[in-house]
């Protein structure tokens, strides 16, 4: 198809009709470059993931091609990092998981342990100088979580399933979507509405939660009260939408790994986080 | 008040929010990167390598060797090597820093910036595939996107456009001016760019380092969004060719 002379290298309005036209091999310089919204990157992914083996490798060649061009023509700056910075990640480390394959997986327990003390001295200065506003030091926190995720297969269960309050916030007027990434890689989108005081959260790309445990979500109250659960979801489960209550008295939403079935609390850190308040 | 007092905060974000130890005099120094950075803050444990050339290649590296470094040590850490680790952080991080800051600008969110992708190359080293793309060209990537998500989350559309509205170039941006024009290296480069037309330039500036979509450029300029789509794409093409990247 795209091997064609046809003239439509016109580019249409929206990516769907440009995919459907036959424009995708297009697109691989608009895609490399990151002019995308993260739905509609999502869009050309799956476009790709399911079409034919020679379009994906004709699209995969055009896009690391423009990647390589604009690492060679844009990317071409040097600044130093701060001098703490390499000694600052070296010690995170252990805590971050990796892609199985490589070598066996981090315990996860290594996430429980204790800060060395000069790190919590550091902590505490930084905390002193009041440097983070709350989404921030969760966006953080759900960075140096990292992964967590070992890509297993869930086992839990949980389903959450509740699809009539969904239609009402995918519908509701003021409806709007934020997305929330996994330092794993994949993605959350929130279908938030103030007036249903909900939202309807939808994983995309996610890796499954490591065998024995399950993804768990939170909302953050506004007034500072102890996090309230909103669910769990296990590999089953993260492929369907999921619907939370609530929001409109919540800063944030963040999402935990837990143990089968839930907890009462979160264990921290979160895998990601999301503030809602902007 | 805030949310976050109602963790047990202390275990939760060892390293992250002890990291920020920087000297608050002043801006970072922008340089036109040599193909590979070297040597600043090389450790003990860390050996030194040689100059790199100075010739620019299209893959944006210096050549097979560093190439072929840069691959071993992506290796290496993927199999949990933490000094490759190291080394290859010290060979690339002045890049991705630079990269960020252009950005983000603000050097806080660099610095995460910069955390979270040698975080991500940690856990996924073992992803890369050198068949698919330069070493560089892979990890730039997890960096401009990750650039481009913070970006995106933490600063309105109409502030990146005013910063990179303007159709002037890449180089004649800022301080880099001096250095850039100075040097070989930079001058494929330059006469590449200078290929585009002034729409394309601006079109692909204000995606690349404003981190605007497509749509949110032809809004900003007023063009419709077929047209911008097309000056970037065919940007991005003329610079390829130019460039000679295949």
């Amino acid at each position: 198809m795209n091997t064609k002379d046809m003239p439509s290298n016109q580019f249409a309005e929206v990516i769907a009709i440009d995919l459907a036209q036959g424009r995708l091999l297009e697109l691989a310089e608009i895609y490399a470059i990151d002019a995308l919204t993260d739905a509609e990157r999502n869009e050309i992914d799956e476009f790709v993931s399911t079409g034919p083996a020679e379009q994906r490798a004709s699209f995969d060649q055009r896009v690391r091609q423009t990647r390589e061009t604009l690492v060679s023509a844009f990317a071409l700056e040097e600044a130093d990092p701060p001098a703490s910075l390499l000694e600052n990640i070296l010690a995170q480390l252990p805590q971050v998981s990796r892609t199985p394959g490589a070598v066996a997986a981090e315990s996860v327990a290594a996430v429980e342990a204790g800060p060395t003390d000069e790190l919590s001295v550091r902590r505490e200065r930084k905390a002193a100088r009041g440097g983070l506003s709350t989404g921030r030091r969760w966006l953080i926190g759900a960075a140096a979580a990292a992964a967590l995720i070992v890509g297993g297969i869930g086992v839990g269960a949980n389903i959450i399933t509740n699809q009539d309050p969904g239609h009402q916030i995918l519908n509701a007027a003021d409806v709007k979507t934020k997305t929330l990434d996994f330092p794993g890689g994949g993605s959350a989108k929130l279908a938030i509405s103030g007036s249903k005081d909900g939202a309807v959260v939808t994983m995309n790309g996610v890796s499954a939660p490591p065998a024995g445990k399950v993804y768990q979500m939170w909302l953050l109250p506004k007034d500072g009260s102890a996090p309230i659960s909103q669910g769990t979801m296990d590999a089953a489960a993260l492929s369907k939408p999921a619907t939370i209550k609530g929001v409109d008295d919540a800063s944030a939403f963040a999402v935990t790994v837990e143990p089968d079935g839930g907890s009462a609390q979160p264990t921290l850190p979160p895998l990601a986080a999301l503030p809602l308040s902007a | 008040m805030s949310a976050d007092l109602q963790w047990p905060a202390a275990p939760a974000l060892p390293a992250l929010c002890g990291h920020r130890e920087r000297s608050t005099a002043g801006h970072p120094t922008f340089r036109y990167a040599k193909p590979l950075c070297l040597g600043l803050m090389d450790t003990p444990q860390i050996a030194r390598l040689p100059e790199p050339s100075r010739q620019l290649h299209a893959s944006g590296e210096s050549g097979d060797s560093e190439r072929d470094n840069l691959v071993r040590l992506i290796s290496l850490t993927a199999a949990g090597d933490q000094s490759a680790f190291s080394q290859l952080y010290q060979l690339t991080a002045k890049r991705v820093y630079g990269m960020a800051r252009r950005v983000l600008v603000d050097p806080n969110l660099a610095e995460d910036t910069t955390q979270e992708v040698y975080l991500q190359l940690w856990q996924s080293a073992a992803k890369y595939d050198p068949a698919a793309g330069s070493p560089l060209g892979w990890l730039m990537t997890i960096a401009h996107r990750r650039a481009v998500d913070k970006v995106r989350s933490t600063q309105s559309a109409t502030d990146r456009e005013a910063r990179y509205g303007a159709t002037s170039q890449v180089i004649e941006h800022d301080d880099v001016v001096d250095t850039v024009s100075e040097r070989l290296d930079a001058e494929a480069v330059v006469k590449c760019l200078a290929t585009l037309t002034p729409t394309q330039q601006e079109s692909v500036n204000l995606a690349y380092y404003g981190g605007l979509t497509y749509r949110e450029v032809a809004e900003k300029l007023g063009a419709a969004v077929p047209t911008i789509k097309s000056r970037i794409r065919d940007g991005l093409l003329r610079l390829k060719n130019c460039l000679g990247v295949s």
